[in-house]
């Protein structure tokens, strides 16, 4: 279900983005909202094992809308600080998980189904409630609006080009596809550690105390990784801090390897918790790279458009590849390939430094400036 | 495109913020609370008679 809920999840990004793109975030955030509350209902509907499974990707189909809407609309109202508000917008997504992750460990494997039930219902009643709250105050800028008086201030922030790409003239850009593999890359990677992570602490024969710091730690890690790294890329630019953090990742999913080898509780918890930090990154970077290259106009549908492509794939490595790996070899080699496809995001991501996406128009006028100026030289 | 935020929307931007903030949170346990979930959703609905079959 892991696995469903990342692939439909990934996929709702692209029809949500296209759709909030036309029509403004709020009637998709309010039905989205309610079809999400359903999907987490089912599973408290089971045992028919189909109709659980329908419910749920429904539902998992849909918060890809709110997502895409919740991302786009920050980078919208905030293109003078888009890595901050990017960043902590993408990190709620982690943060949101934390009072209900201690609570549901807290119920003993001997209560009844109802207690567990209890806490569906309650998460289903508060995504039905909030998302029609939330999608009354959610509205799109007017096209090309900026904060009144902002110019940006470093070269960092100013984008390499003025133009607003559409899907399709994004999708025809090879930087696109860069960013789309590089994407997949490093969702895979964090995803093959992140929805195996009690499992992979116990192959080492840790303690339950070791997998509960580590799952509640990488959530908390997660937002907080979103929102400090997309902030830094507002000094740093936002390719410096992607490469950096990709790689730094997969550093740290090696040291996690070699703490379980050397039976360091402590030091397995400490990497994995810095490994997921700088991985969630991702969730805050792409969308700012995205608008950075891409512009404004078509946000939603170009990082849609990526999210769906590369979420979903990353989510076929992180969930079932990674689970017939880590069956076939054990998790020291599942997680060896997962820290090389991390490092291997970050350094495909170099060339993008030194040729970022220019529109032909700018590029064109370019090239008659040089030419004037070789021939008044 | 002379406009503030607030004259766009009646409120502040930052009232947009808390709202993609909030609807942002409510989705995370899909993602991030399914690993504390998965082994009750298994045991509670295995042999449990279906109310929607």
């Amino acid at each position: 279900m892991f696995t469903t809920f990342i692939i439909f999840q990934s996929v709702g990004m692209l029809p949500g983005g296209m759709l909030r793109d036309k029509y403004g975030p709020r009637w998709t955030t309010a039905i989205a909202g309610l079809f999400s509350g359903v999907g987490i209902l089912s599973i408290a509907l089971g045992p028919s094992y189909p109709l659980v499974l329908v419910l749920w990707c429904v539902g998992s189909f849909f918060t890809g809308f709110i997502y895409n809407n919740a991302v786009t609309t920050g980078n919208k109202w905030f293109a003078d600080r888009r890595g901050v508000m990017t960043g902590l917008i993408a990190g709620a997504f982690s943060w949101g998980s934390l009072p209900f992750i201690f609570p549901i460990r807290a119920i003993p494997a001997s209560a009844p189904p109802e207690t567990f039930f209890t806490v569906v219902y309650i998460m289903a009643a508060i995504i039905g409630g909030v998302s029609i709250v939330a999608a009354l105050l959610m509205k799109d800028p007017p096209s090309g609006w900026k904060p009144m008086g902002w110019v940006p201030k470093t070269k960092a922030i100013a984008r390499p080009s003025e133009h607003n790409y559409t899907v399709s003239e994004a999708l025809k850009t090879g930087q696109m596809w860069v960013l789309i593999v590089s994407f997949i890359l490093v969702s895979s990677a964090g995803l093959a550690g992140m929805s195996n992570m009690v499992a992979y602490s116990n192959s080492f024969h840790f303690t339950a105390t070791a997998a509960t710091a580590a799952a509640g730690g990488i959530a908390l890690a997660n937002g907080f990784g979103k929102l400090t790294l997309g902030t830094l890329s507002q000094r740093l630019g936002v390719e410096n801090t992607m490469i950096l953090s990709y790689i730094v990742s997969g550093l740290f999913l090696f040291l996690t390897i070699y703490a379980g080898m050397n039976r360091s509780e402590w030091l397995f918890v400490c990497a994995a918790i810095l490994a997921i930090f700088f991985w969630a990154s991702l969730f805050s970077l792409f969308p700012i790279a995205i608008g950075h290259y891409f512009g404004a106009a078509a946000a939603g549908g170009n990082y849609g458009v990526l999210y769906a492509i590369a979420k979903g794939s990353g989510g076929l490595y992180g969930g079932i590849l990674s689970t017939m790996l880590i069956t076939q070899h054990g998790f020291p080699f599942a997680i060896t390939i997962a820290g090389v496809m991390a490092i291997v995001a970050g350094l495909i991501l170099i060339p993008l430094k030194y040729s970022p996406p220019i529109w032909k128009d700018d590029e064109a006028a370019a090239q008659l400036n040089a030419r004037a100026a070789v021939g008044r030289g | 495109m002379d406009q503030t935020d607030r004259e766009i929307l009646g409120y502040s931007r930052y009232v947009v913020l808390a709202a993609a903030f909030s609807a942002m949170f409510i989705i995370s346990p899909f993602e991030y609370a399914w690993s504390s979930m998965s082994g009750h959703t298994a045991r509670s609905t295995a042999g449990r008679p279906s109310r929607w079959r």
